[in-house]
């Protein structure tokens, strides 16, 4: 009997772990095939994606919950207090008009009056690097540049160069840290930076045109 | 405004699309909850929540969760039907919104109801294909029929389409 390739991938799915990695590797090498099982992957991120919504308020008080100290304890304790009181509807619309105004601001790219002073530095590097970096063109940094498995201090080493910022780090392993991250040399320089400070373990700041790895 | 105050309108404001983009990649719902709430922690215990924008909020829920599927192994990665390579998520934009609402259009409107079904139980219910040929008293083989109709479809569509 001949096999298609969608056999081929049932055949996988059914029982992968009787295929060693070198075999499903060699399984999924071919054109066909692996367009199939990255139709499958899709087919079923499409899927999950569009299941049932999540019940924001739930989430949000088991959230509230689980991260019951500090502030959050005393915003939890003055909600419970609002919601015995008449006036908690007029307080909590207050509060809900602040945060829509703060939301959309910061989606608008304006700076809300809470942005500390940090931010609006650094926002203003980043804007003069990038005007300085734009001078030099830099064949190199012409499309995106992806790093696989890759120590910070590489990746950095490549936002330095691409944005004329020197870079500096407050521990050295921290430039050890591992990861996967496409760069892409077209956006602005804070960008980079935000994207970078979305990894965990990562917390990078501008100063002074120089890129702090804390 | 406290930095929890606007950690909770962030959360209300953004928490939706945060965990529909978790569990389109990890399509696991507890999975997908606990990377959107790690996220809001983050902010939380760094008080970097005033500083971040709903941008922002997607890059972080999508780079927690490939550092989730990174340690896997290749194994893994077919049980569960990931990309094989990291490099692939980004080849493929994915999961890039135009392309996942083609793909859903598909499903929900071109295929059987029993077709239609088969992809909910296995991608959205996490059920393995023998388990669904079970729940659906139908053979496994006719599982893959439907499956594979699926994905005939979805690959013509997108082709033809670009």
């Amino acid at each position: 009997m001949i096999m298609d390739e969608y056999d081929v991938l049932f055949e996988l799915m059914a029982q992968p772990s009787r295929y060693s990695a070198e075999e499903i590797e060699e399984l999924l090498s071919s054109g066909d095939t692996r367009e199939v099982y990255n139709l499958l992957c899709m087919a079923g991120g499409a899927v999950a994606s569009n299941g049932e919504d999540a019940d924001v308020d739930a989430e949000w008080r088991a959230f509230a919950r689980r991260h019951s100290g500090g502030g959050l304890r005393e915003l939890w304790r003055s909600r419970r207090v609002a919601a015995i009181a008449a006036i908690a509807c007029t307080s909590l619309a207050a509060v809900a008009i602040g945060i829509a105004i703060g939301v959309r601001s910061l989606e608008r790219g304006e700076t809300p009056a809470e942005v500390p002073a940090k931010e609006l530095a650094m926002e203003a590097v980043a804007e003069g690097t990038e005007v300085l970096a734009d001078k030099g063109e830099m064949a190199d940094f012409s499309e995106p540049i992806l790093f696989e498995d890759a120590p910070l201090k590489e990746i950095l080493r490549s936002v330095g160069e691409r944005y004329g910022v020197e870079v500096e780090y407050a521990r050295a392993e921290a430039g050890e840290l591992h990861l996967y991250y496409k760069f892409d040399p077209s956006l602005p320089l804070r960008d980079i930076v935000e994207q970078l400070n979305t990894f965990e373990q990562i917390k990078l700041r501008l100063q002074g045109g120089r890129l702090i790895v804390e | 405004m406290s930095n929890v105050k606007v950690i909770e309108g962030l959360f209300r404001a953004h928490y939706q699309g945060m965990y529909r983009l978790a569990r389109g990649i990890l399509r696991d719902g507890d999975a997908a909850r606990d990377v959107v709430h790690d996220v809001f922690a983050g902010l939380l215990s760094s008080g970097k929540g005033a500083e971040v924008s709903g941008g922002y909020l997607i890059w972080a829920v999508r780079n927690r969760c490939l550092n989730r599927l990174r340690d896997l192994s290749i194994h893994e990665r077919a049980a569960n039907l990931y990309f094989l390579e990291m490099r692939e998520y980004d080849d493929e934009a994915w999961p890039d919104e135009a392309t996942v609402a083609r793909i859903y259009d598909i499903i929900k409107n071109d295929l059987t109801s029993q077709g239609r079904r088969v992809m909910e139980l296995r991608f959205e219910a996490g059920m393995s294909f023998s388990k669904i040929a079970d729940v659906l008293g139908v053979s496994e083989n006719a599982v893959y029929k439907h499956v594979r109709h699926a994905l005939v479809i979805i690959r013509k569509n997108l082709n033809d389409n670009g």
